[in-house]
């Protein structure tokens, strides 16, 4: 199981692939070892395994019977989260014949515990139900909100009971809208979402309905051997060896989670490498973040680890040097990057225009464990300084999201962070702090999110930067992330009042303010967002996001949302009309055209935080939407050679005119990483009248002309003319693209 | 009587007690008020007790006569000593009896007290009519307390209780609320309750609609704009027209509209 301790034989053989990897390597495997077996279970409330036998023990010992219950009530969810569903229950049941038993009928606070035991008994059927389904019947319409088709169980019972508590409870308690929302999805389990659910309880159809209708995206992660049982983890789509087709590094955050990497084979297959890439050993990271920072043309990565875990997570990330032959080698320690906070969410950008990417990452401190968040200054030699403080970045906050990109157009990169536990900060790049104007100076940063008017969500997670109105100035999507349970998912759909904390997009007024246009554009919605990314679906220029979403709770299920925009102006949920809506948790996402057709694919991991909450990844293989595009592999010379942070602007005839299509080289948004080759869609353009690329570091604007729609190119910095790329692609498999689309 | 936050007629005002001489233990006068020369000898106040600074027990009546709003009534010196004459007389067992003169007096100080009330709370709701003044108000409070704004303009942080049940108009709730003044200090006695049985329509809107937010035993703070208050209607008196007022709420319990025989689903 992920997240699980290896066997003896797989430890052996585990040892054996680590004894071949570079020294250095090795060293960062052991460390991580040793922070496993070092750490006290009692700590991290993710290691149930332990927290049961723990709680076994205690409740052995107790005798008050307020405490007792307590303990329980804890073991009950704790044995749901291992996944032993039936002890879970049984246990639970157990609970609820005592209660009944030994206390009044008329008691409130019986009724109180009944409610949530009730909600309990349900939730372990609706486990049962899902683990007998959605994971060991996987089929790629599994868990897909509103669930239909394949998605529905063939082995119905553990729904079947759901639906008979779930029905009591809400008898006993009308106002339980988490108990109506999982009625209705137990019904959709079962086949008979919406005509046989109680029309007091049901939930209208139509409100899942798309805005949009999107072709579906079948999903065909199984298809092409990417289909993976997991936790919670991050994905970087990437070509790291530079033979043209994009391949896959995946992370998961379990504590001895391999991270893998999967080589596209260019023929619509994938081979795992990981053992022969030499990262073996290389375990846990919630969220990937690549970049070249050597400059050496070959793209490396960054694993972050240690998230939600505050004091019981201080691990070390990695930096894991692409050699260029088809292996790593972790090379954290060596450049100055081993430190120990938890995190899940950086920044590579050249703050000081050097040409040499700098590192930011933002950390989560909590009360009682401080860690404010770094700022690592690429000395061009291979290693980094770090020199947050001197910055004024030494910031502390419980950060969840960091993005970058030069919101006032200034030519410096600016940063955006998202927190759980503060304001929104928008940190404006201000250049050198005194006279020194070396890279090397103390640099100075504003935070101006008040005056932006960009502080938002009171509590959020991931965020990004992008130019959604294709007016050449990064607009910001930072989503919301508290709820007080699945209740106010369905209180947002039906449109009553509810605490959780919905999505902000803020258009850039060009003049460092920003204006919230959510509820304009059709986005002001209770989305509970983690992993995110955006790309353009259906290449009509118009940049598009997929979210992934959720929380550690069993009973939060509910759909990751895909929102297509319509001309800059609005958003469209076509979540159900492109089969986008797993229930299950969302976490690294990346948009990329996988097979080179020329439409942009999206890559999903799925899976939760419990050692049982693990799901299918899934691979949603893009049907094509006849619309042109062009791919844009930049290279910086002055700049940093991945030319993170170079401006794109693509001038196209459209036939009614000239058009604007602006893009900015990142891997996207702050959880899930897009490849640094730029995919663009032109819609219906004809012709590409130039191609605008701003170089931060040196001011200059180059301009190409004579570029052809629907292919691939290289640009370097300051060439003279740009390169065009062979770019061959494979068909998705068959049976999996005939899936029978089903309509919303 | 103190009632909820309720809407339209249902409101019961506090009376202002007038002349009341009510000691307010936990205020304090303007700081920055000129004290006039004290005795500087000690006092004793019973046999066995320590002796008490006299300074102090000047510092007392300043803080009394301001506490009360004295200086609003327009009193000669003739007039403030015949006063203090008067309450001389009480402590020494020879009060003077109020007769119909005197209850003159009374009627007329109680009208200039409330004239000051009135004043003053006009300025204070003046200053949320002037442009931006509202909106600056709650971002302020917005940032400082990390709470959420909800189309309708209610501004809101909910702490999570049980999860699962909420409350659904037609439904009753069991809720306790303390109520304060925009300035979040000033108790509004007669916007709060302990333990209240409401039905959610009886509500203010906005308290109505963060209601519907929380699920049983979870808290939360609440402000509402005017709009989502009393609006251009009736305001409680004590209450200053046209300002936010804060909620401190707790739920307690739904009791659902199905469950009353009265109200068939």
């Amino acid at each position: 199981m992920p997240g699980s301790v290896p066997t003896p034989a797989q430890q052996a053989k585990i040892a054996a692939a680590i004894l071949r990897e570079p020294e250095s390597t090795r060293r960062m495997a052991a460390l991580l070892q040793q922070i496993n077996q070092s750490a006290n279970p009692m700590d991290n409330p993710f290691r149930s395994t332990e927290q049961v036998g723990k709680l076994r023990e205690t409740i052995a010992r107790t005798t008050d019977l307020g405490q007792l219950l307590n303990l329980r009530m804890q073991l009950t969810l704790q044995l749901l989260q291992v996944g032993l569903n039936e002890d879970a229950l049984k246990e639970n049941e157990a609970l609820l014949a005592e209660l009944r038993r030994y206390v009044p009928e008329d008691n409130k606070d019986l009724l109180r515990l009944l409610a949530q035991l009730l909600t309990t008994n349900a939730l372990c059927h609706l486990r049962m139900g899902e683990q007998a389904n959605c994971l060991l019947n996987h089929n790629a319409d599994s868990c897909l909100f509103p669930i239909q088709g394949g998605g529905v169980h063939q082995l119905q019972q553990g729904s079947r009971d759901a639906i008979t508590v779930l029905t009591d409870l809400l008898g006993k308690y009308p106002g339980d809208l988490r108990a109506r929302w999982l009625l209705n999805i137990a019904y959709m389990t079962v086949g008979e979402y919406p005509g046989k659910v109680p029309p007091r309880w049901l939930i209208d159809p139509k409100l899942f309905a798309s805005d949009y209708d999107i072709k579906r995206f079948p999903d065909v992660a199984a298809s092409v051997g990417l289909d993976f049982e997991e936790l919670a983890g991050g994905v970087i789509i990437e070509d790291f060896d530079n033979d043209g087709w994009l391949d896959i590094m995946k992370s998961g955050w379990g504590l001895n989670d391999q991270l893998r990497y999967f080589h596209n084979n260019g023929d619509g297959t994938f081979t795992e490498r990981t053992e022969q890439a030499g990262l073996i050993g290389e375990v846990s990271g919630l969220n990937l973040k690549q970049c070249d920072y050597n400059n050496d043309g070959w793209m490396d990565v960054l694993v972050l680890r240690g998230a939600w875990l505050r004091t019981a997570g201080h691990y070390p990330v990695s930096l894991l040097r692409n050699n260029g032959d088809g292996t790593f080698t972790d090379v954290t320690e060596s450049a100055g990057l081993l430190r120990f906070h938890p995190t899940n969410s950086a920044v590579w950008f050249d703050y000081n225009g050097d040409g040499w990417i700098d590192l930011f990452i933002a950390n989560e401190s909590s009360v009682r464990d401080t860690g404010a968040c770094e700022l690592f200054r690429n000395n061009g030699d291979g290693t980094f300084t770090e020199c947050a403080a001197e910055c004024g970045l030494d910031l502390v906050g419980y950060f969840k999201g960091v993005v970058s990109a030069d919101y006032n157009n200034d030519g410096r990169p600016d940063l955006y962070l998202s927190a759980q536990d503060r304001p929104k900060m928008l940190l404006r790049n201000d250049g050198p702090a005194g006279p020194d104007r070396s890279p090397r100076a103390p640099w100075h940063f504003t935070d101006v999110a008040d005056e932006a008017g960009v502080i938002d969500p009171p509590c959020s997670f991931s965020c990004w930067f992008w130019d959604y109105d294709n007016d050449g100035w990064p607009d910001i999507m930072v989503t919301g992330y508290s709820v007080q349970d699945v209740g106010d998912v369905a209180a947002d759909y039906l449109g009553l009042p509810h605490a959780g904390q919905k999505a902000h997009l803020y258009h850039n007024n060009r003049d460092g303010t920003f204006e919230d246009v959510s509820k304009a554009a059709g986005v002001n919605k209770l989305l509970h967002t983690m992993g995110c990314n955006f790309g353009d679906l259906d290449n009509d220029g118009w940049l598009d996001f997929y979210v992934g979403t959720g929380n550690p709770e069993l009973a939060m299920l509910i759909p990751n949302r895909m929102f297509r925009n319509d001309g800059g102006r609005r958003f469209q949920d076509v979540t159900a009309a492109g089969g986008f809506g797993n229930l299950q948790k969302g976490h690294g996402i990346a948009f990329a055209d996988i097979n080179n057709d020329g439409a942009q694919d999206i890559f999903s991991v799925v899976g939760g935080a419990a050692e049982a909450d693990t799901a299918h990844s899934q691979l949603f293989a893009n049907p094509g939407h006849g619309n042109n595009w062009i791919k844009l592999k930049l290279e910086g010379v002055k700049s940093n050679r991945a030319a993170i942070g170079a401006r794109i602007k693509v001038v196209v005839d459209t036939g009614a005119g000239e058009r604007e299509i602006h893009r900015t080289v990142d891997s996207g948004a702050s959880f899930g990483a897009n490849p640094m080759r730029q995919e663009i869609g032109l819609g219906q353009a004809r012709t590409i009248k130039r191609v605008e690329i701003f170089w931060p570091v040196t001011g200059v604007t180059q301009v190409v002309t004579g570029l052809a729609i629907n292919h691939l190119y290289q640009i370097r910095e300051g060439a003279a003319a740009p390169t065009l790329l062979e770019l061959r692609s494979f068909p998705w498999p068959a049976a999996a693209m005939a899936l029978d689309p089903v309509k919303p | 009587m103190k009632t909820l936050p309720l809407s339209g007629a249902k409101i019961t005002a506090s009376l202002i007690l007038l002349l009341s001489f009510a000691w307010s233990a936990a205020s304090e006068g303007p700081a920055g008020s000129t004290a006039a020369p004290a005795p500087a000898a000690p006092a004793a106040t019973g046999v066995g007790d320590p002796p008490l600074p006299l300074p102090a027990f000047a510092a007392l009546g300043s803080s009394f006569a301001q506490t009360n709003r004295l200086g609003e009534l327009g009193w000669s010196e003739d007039q403030i000593n015949a006063f203090v004459h008067g309450v001389k007389a009480a402590l020494h067992g020879q009060a003077i009896a109020m007769d119909d003169t005197a209850r003159q007096v009374s009627a007329e100080m109680a009208r200039r007290l409330q004239q000051g009330e009135e004043r003053r709370r006009q300025q204070s709701a003046d200053d949320f009519s002037q442009p931006g003044r509202l909106e600056r108000y709650l971002k302020e409070k917005r940032k400082r307390y990390a709470m959420e704004r909800s189309d309708s303009g209610l501004v809101y942080f909910i702490q999570p209780g049980q999860a699962g049940v909420r409350p659904r108009p037609g439904d009753t709730v069991i809720v306790s609320c303390v109520a304060t003044a925009a300035d979040g200090k000033t108790k509004l006695p007669q916007l709060s309750n302990d333990h209240a049985h409401i039905k959610l329509e009886n509500l203010l809107p906005g308290f109505m609609e963060g209601l519907q937010m929380m699920t049983v035993d979870s808290q939360a703070r609440f402000i509402l704009p005017p709009a989502l208050s009393f609006g251009d209607g009736e305001w409680p008196p004590g209450v200053d027209r046209g300002t936010p007022l804060l909620f401190m709420v707790t739920l307690h319990e739904v009791i659902s509209a199905e469950s009353n025989p009265a109200n068939p689903p």
